[in-house]
């Protein structure tokens, strides 16, 4: 296993776990875009190196903490990371979900993130159900200078949008993507005027495995904890099944052998952005067979 | 009555999805199991001192284990007593069904929480796969020779509490990375199970199919 | 002269059930509609790559779990949830392959020509097993092993993946069993095995049974008897 040269994805602040995950004196091990690493943690204060094929210790890479989570970056210079202020408000209190992994590319992770069209059929009576299963469109912007993706406008009819929804209701969404491996969206909340704030940050191990971490923001008194953390886990296992059964891994930038839908604008914005930023890690690269001719 | 419970786990499902085909009322009591741990902590050692869900709390009665849940279960509440039947022949296949899914079975659970969640990279997962794979390949046959004497449930001639309690594992295989498109019989017990009245799904298998 | 690929025994797929069946490495999604009639098409949505054997069929169509696009019988995409008042564009269609039931068993393509004798029983499915086995030394394991002198049957081959045994023509007992091999991909290898009784008569339990323990027996023996 070698570390990527992919340089859109080397200048990315990386989450590697939850601040609790990392135990006071126990070496913290994991691999991070084909890199194994090692993180320390003396009280407060993380290091972190690259590990060699020994295992042994070697050059100490940028961390830290921020979103209840542990961030790392192995370039010079990392892109800075996304800013959400909702992080700021103290009526919210923050849950995290726990590392998952999937055997899939980071940015399969992120589109199906983006994605509305298959609440219904797999997150049946949760976030949708047949018979509505209309998209409407909505707007995407594509902000090369924040490396964002921002989905506007999105509507949809949700049966029970969160722990504390007891009816369904019309659920507004937008979506922000940072980079290609992170993901905030913003959807109506049960309480009037207010969006619930949840975030996915993937921890890509190589190109097609990929540990998945979260957030959500609560606002909600009346949910514990556990309950949002199982509701936002049941959505998440609901998507794995899918998204470990979708070939190639890799997403198929070049090849034309996947169509969208205009429903599918968030991630044919994705894709574009992608594209143009030369992506490689994660993405198939040009002439290569696999996958296509299924 | 009251069921310690996990969303994701597969040992829980059980319980739910027979307490939902007996059409029981129930609490959930959520236990952060993951990422929290809690099961393993005083409070709920206190309840189950193995540490382990699903615990069903019904007045005075207290059981932990899925399978001797199933069959509380159906020997306290099912009417028509077909869940349970009082015959010794079928609760002696069923008791020998329940030991399977609570055992050889409980390898799909072993890889399935190595491939998905932290903290158990320890699990040998490509020996317990292929245990897994050798233990649906008996539940294969057994269904075959099943099918051969004009039987379509595992341990009567209608579903029992052996049936609930087998069949989660086996649908929830492939977030252990097991593909099971191989053992036919399964599957298409599978699809008996699934349009029992009642049938509910959890994370890992879908409302579709 | 092509070999026979058998995919599957006819009771593996019922009406308005999709399963994955391989050819090699090829993977299809082969589905029966209302009518029993069955289909096989390319095993990936052209949306989003999802596999479709983990779809549903329903209205006689081949619908994918990820987003319910929704296929027909030729393979053309006839309805995209996220767009109800919208058609599909023809160019989001499945690849469709030919599969043809005969005898109780599932073939890509074209089934074998069968014996006379073998087209005239009535043909029951006992079952299938996968063993991690090449091919070739499965075929020599049915052909040669799945039944002693003592059992008074005798083999007779229908082409290079698929056989029968069958009493002594001169018998007037009619009963026997047919198999038929498939390449699994992975190195395994599909063994599909039906009973084989007169059209008149039922394939009795025993002999079912006795059928899937020969089938068993040849399985141990092509893998080994490791653990």
């Amino acid at each position: 296993m070698t570390k990527t040269t992919d340089p859109i994805a080397l200048r990315e602040w990386i989450v590697i776990g939850a601040i609790t995950d990392v135990q006071q004196g126990v070496p913290y091990r994991t691999q991070v875009l084909g890199q194994e690493i090692v993180c320390l943690r003396d009280g407060d204060a993380f290091e972190v190196r690259e590990a060699g094929s020994d295992l042994q210790p070697q050059r100490q890479v940028q961390v830290r903490t921020r979103y209840g989570h542990v961030w790392i970056c192995f370039a010079e210079v990392p892109r800075p990371m996304i800013e959400v202020r909702e992080f700021d408000d103290p009526r919210r209190r923050m849950i995290t979900w726990g590392g998952v992994y999937v055997r899939t590319s980071p940015q399969r992770l992120v589109e199906n993130f983006l994605d509305m069209g298959h609440f219904p059929f797999v997150h049946t009576g949760i976030l949708g159900a047949e018979p509505v299963t209309e998209i409407r469109d909505y707007k995407v912007e594509v902000r090369a200078e924040d490396a964002e993706i921002r989905a506007t406008e999105c509507m949809f009819y949700q049966p029970r949008a969160s722990m504390a929804a007891d009816i369904g209701r019309d659920t507004s969404y937008i979506y922000r993507t940072s980079g290609p491996f992170v993901v905030v969206l913003y959807k109506t909340a049960e309480e009037e005027g207010e969006f619930d704030n949840i975030g996915m940050l993937v921890q890509p191990l190589d190109e097609e495995h990929c540990r998945v971490f979260g957030y959500t923001l609560l606002l909600e008194a009346d949910t514990t904890d556990t309950e949002a953390l199982h509701f936002q886990q049941t959505v998440f296992l609901q998507d794995r099944l899918i998204l470990e059964q979708q070939t190639p891994r890799r997403i198929p930038l070049y090849e034309k052998n996947e169509i969208p839908a205009r429903a599918d604008a968030a991630s044919i914005g994705y894709r574009r952005w992608l594209r143009a930023v030369g992506m490689q890690f994660g993405v198939l690269p040009q002439q290569a067979k696999e996958g296509a001719s299924q | 009555m009251r069921l310690y419970d996990y969303e994701i786990s597969g040992s829980c499902y059980k319980v739910r999805l027979l307490l939902s085909m007996l059409n029981l009322p129930y609490e959930k009591v959520a236990v952060d199991f993951y990422p929290g741990r809690a099961h393993r902590r005083p409070e709920f050692l206190r309840i189950n001192p193995l540490g382990q869900i699903p615990v069903l709390a019904d007045e005075e009665v207290v059981l932990r284990d899925a399978q001797a849940i199933l069959l509380y279960l159906a020997a306290r509440y099912d009417a028509s007593a077909t869940w349970y039947p009082a015959d010794p022949a079928t609760q002696g296949r069923i008791a020998m069904w329940l030991a399977f899914a609570g055992g050889e079975l409980m390898q799909i659970s072993a890889v399935r929480l190595h491939d998905m969640l932290m903290g158990y990279e320890e699990i040998d997962a490509v020996a317990a796969r292929s245990a897994a794979c050798k233990a649906l390949a008996v539940l294969d046959q057994h269904l075959a020779e099943c099918e051969m004497r004009g039987r379509q449930w595992i341990a009567a001639a209608h579903p029992t509490i052996a049936d609930i309690a087998c069949f989660a594992y086996p649908a929830l295989c492939h977030d252990g990375g097991i593909d099971r498109s191989v053992y036919h019989n399964v599957n298409r017990w599978l699809r008996r199970v699934r349009a029992l009245p009642g049938f509910i799904v959890m994370p890992g298998i879908p409302a579709y199919a | 002269m092509t070999v026979s690929q058998a995919l599957a025994l006819s009771n593996a797929v019922e009406c308005n059930q999709v399963i994955l069946a391989r050819a090699s490495e090829l993977e299809m999604a082969l589905w029966r509609d209302s009518t029993g009639a069955l289909h096989a098409n390319q095993n990936r949505c052209p949306h989003r790559g999802m596999r479709l054997h983990f779809g549903f069929v329903r209205d006689d169509r081949l619908n994918c779990l990820y987003h319910g696009w929704s296929y027909d019988n030729q393979g053309r995409c006839k309805y995209i949830p996220a767009h109800p008042s919208h058609t599909p564009s023809n160019v989001i269609f499945l690849q469709t392959h030919g599969v043809q039931e005969a005898h109780g068993v599932i073939w890509k393509g074209q089934p074998p020509a069968m014996p006379e004798r073998v087209a005239a029983m009535r043909s029951t499915p006992v079952r299938s097993v996968y063993v991690a086995a090449a091919l070739a030394r499965v075929r020599d394991a049915m052909s040669a092993a799945l039944f002693s002198v003592a059992d008074a049957l005798q083999h007779v081959g229908i082409d290079d993946n698929a056989g029968c045994w069958l009493p002594a023509a001169s018998g007037t007992v009619q009963y026997g069993c047919l198999y038929a091999l498939q390449d699994a991909g992975e190195g395994k290898t599909g063994i599909h095995l039906a009973a084989l009784t007169s059209p008149e008569a039922t394939a009795s339990p025993d002999w079912l049974l006795a059928l899937s323990a020969q089938l068993q027996a040849v399985q141990l023996d092509v893998e080994g008897a490791a653990p």
